[in-house]
């Protein structure tokens, strides 16, 4: 099997489009790139285990479905994003209990705690602001979990460079969510 | 920054010992370090305490997969270790490319020149007498004695020799020297075999004159005949024997040496200069063997430029265009086939080629005419098309240029 990891989204998006010999391949390394953090997402948004776990899944159905209908995808990660956001707000409004994401209440989840789960639904929105090759890196790390060696072999950069991306991936969300950190530190 | 690196390095637990203490004074005295330090712990704790929310079930994938209509690939490690193994291998072969060419083109040169040079052939590696040569196909062996044309040399051994009894029994050539030369041909076809038939007609004209003369001289003693087949340079029918034995024993006959320039042009048109770094740039040097009917291969060295365009991220994964136009020494193995379409002297040719050199791998096409100014001599011309596969960062790139193809070829004889 073609080594597909070390494609860019867009190379990968035109080529799911396209070529039906290898959807299944290439599907499957978008899923495998981008499934832990949208799972998480839905885990975020949603206080349902069982709910979240549909929108994950209707969330990369729809993808996989409506591929014809979008021309051009630069922000893959975004885009899922966003998906599982429609989906969230179509089952809410279906329930015909409109829920603004502003008025939502997490508070009543036994999980975790509020900060954290807030944090966690903030990074994930950051990391739609970074760059590909950094959000790669940072998702490959910091959310799949795995050790920096697979990290690069991954990204198709050495080891020093798989560290420095994810470095500076975190060194950017910080910077974003600078505003957050410091009123939470403040509250600490 | 750099104390956020040391942070985040000391939080991954990677930071050497001896910068540890420095990190500490510093967290000890600076506010703004210590609340990087805070917000890098948040942010990891935030993934640590979540971490069972980033993996879903493999029920949710084999679930999506079966709804959209697709099999999830298999990963087994069988698959992966294949790839693996391969990816090793092509790193490997990346990594050591100009090595293990100049390897293998070392081995070649050195197999050809023992082939060509070093190894007795097998067709005539007749020890001379002191100063006479021996005329296999117009010996006649022991088992077969008559009075016919003996042509083959299969029919004798190898290392075979006159010997003192071959010597008292000289073979009288033709029986029939009033008779003319067609008539001659005739005997030979009716006393022949297909495989001596063929041997003898790959003499030429003049050699068939030669025998004829032998021929007319019906009734040679011993002395004369070796007076005849002795080598005299002063006398021209034994260079014209000789010549025809020296034919049979040739190793160097088939094998061509070419020096060529190129003149070629970048497709697209390169926009910045080629780096001509070397003396010997736009030059490629051949070895050529013609192998049966036109057919020869060979292998080439050559001095060249390449326009290379290519896209790529620098460290800071910032997507950039590269273009350079370096210099490369390529090798390639060569297959050339031509034929005689508008002359003998000018063949037309048809040429493929394949090799690699430092950048990557490099085909070749080429269709030209040489022409045969002298003897050993000829001059080539062509036109060519050729094109070069390299990669960058895992990806597949390719750069073509086409041009004309100068040179003169050295036929050894």
């Amino acid at each position: 099997m073609r080594n597909y990891s070390k494609y860019s989204d867009s190379e990968l998006f035109i080529a799911l489009k396209e070529n039906s010999a290898t959807k299944a391949n290439i599907f499957n390394e978008l899923y495998e790139r981008y499934s832990s953090m949208v799972h998480a997402y839905c885990r975020c948004l949603i206080k349902n285990k069982q709910d979240a776990e549909d929108i994950f899944q209707d969330t990369f159905i729809k993808f996989y479905n409506y591929l014809d209908k979008i021309e051009h995808v630069d922000n893959l990660s975004g885009y899922l994003v966003t998906i599982v956001r429609s989906i969230f707000f179509n089952m809410k409004r279906k329930e015909k209990d409109t829920v603004q994401i502003d008025g939502m209440d997490f508070s009543d989840d036994s999980e975790l705690p509020y900060e954290n789960k807030e944090l966690l639904e903030i990074i994930i929105m950051s990391v739609e602001l970074l760059d590909e090759h950094h959000r790669k890196a940072f998702i490959l790390r910091e959310f799949d979990g795995l050790p920096y060696p697979e990290v690069a072999v991954k990204c198709g950069v050495t080891l020093s460079n798989a560290k420095m991306l994810v470095y500076r991936a975190k060194h950017k969300i910080i910077k974003i969510l600078e505003p957050y950190l410091n009123d939470v530190n403040k509250t600490v | 920054m750099e104390h956020f690196k040391k942070i985040n390095d000391f939080l991954e637990g990677s930071l050497p010992s001896s910068q540890e203490d420095e990190l500490f004074a510093v967290l000890a005295v600076d506010t703004s370090v210590r609340n990087e330090m805070k917000k890098l712990l948040a942010l990891n704790s935030t993934f640590n305490y979540n971490r069972d929310f980033f993996r879903p079930d493999t029920a949710s994938k084999s679930a999506i997969f079966a709804a959209v209509g697709l099999e999830i690939p298999h990963t087994g490690s069988f698959e992966n270790a294949g790839q693996s193994w391969l990816n090793s291998c092509l790193q490997f072969l990346g990594k050591y490319s100009q090595g293990i060419v100049t390897g293998l083109t070392t081995v070649t040169l050195t197999s050809l020149f023992f082939i060509f040079f070093m190894l007795p052939s097998n067709k005539n590696s007749a020890p001379e007498p002191s100063n006479r040569a021996t005329i296999p196909y117009l010996l006649q062996p022991d088992s077969e004695k008559s009075n016919s044309i003996v042509t083959s040399t299969k029919q004798f051994k190898r290392n075979d020799h006159i010997t003192s009894n071959e010597r008292a029994n000289p073979i009288p050539v033709i029986e029939h020297p009033e008779k003319n030369r067609d008539e001659i041909s005739q005997i030979k076809n009716d006393n022949m075999d297909e495989n001596q038939s063929t041997n003898l007609n790959n003499f030429d004209t003049e050699s068939n004159n030669e025998l004829l003369m032998i021929g007319n001289k019906s009734n040679l003693s011993e002395n004369d005949f070796y007076d005849m087949v002795s080598v005299d340079k002063n006398n021209s029918q034994s260079k014209l024997l000789n010549k025809q034995f020296k034919k049979h024993g040739d190793y160097w006959k088939g094998l061509s040496l070419e020096l060529s320039g190129i003149k070629t042009f970048s497709m697209p048109q390169a926009n910045i200069n080629p780096a001509n770094s070397t003396e010997m740039n736009n030059t490629a040097l051949a070895l050529l063997y013609m192998i049966k009917n036109g057919f020869s291969a060979g292998i080439d060295i050559r001095q060249e430029n390449f326009f290379l365009q290519f896209t790529g991220s620098d460290w800071n994964g910032i997507n950039k265009l590269y273009e350079t136009q370096p210099n490369f020494t390529t090798f390639s193995a060569l297959l050339r086939y031509e034929k005689d379409i508008i002359g003998k002297n000018t063949p037309i040719f048809g040429q493929v080629s394949y090799g690699a050199n430092s950048g990557g791998s490099v085909g070749r096409v080429m269709l030209g005419a040489k022409y045969l100014i002298t003897d050993g001599i000829s001059i080539i011309f062509g036109s060519e098309y050729n094109r070069m596969f390299y990669s960058y960062q895992g990806k597949a790139f390719n750069s073509s240029k086409a041009g004309i193809y100068y040179g003169i070829i050295y036929n050894f004889k």
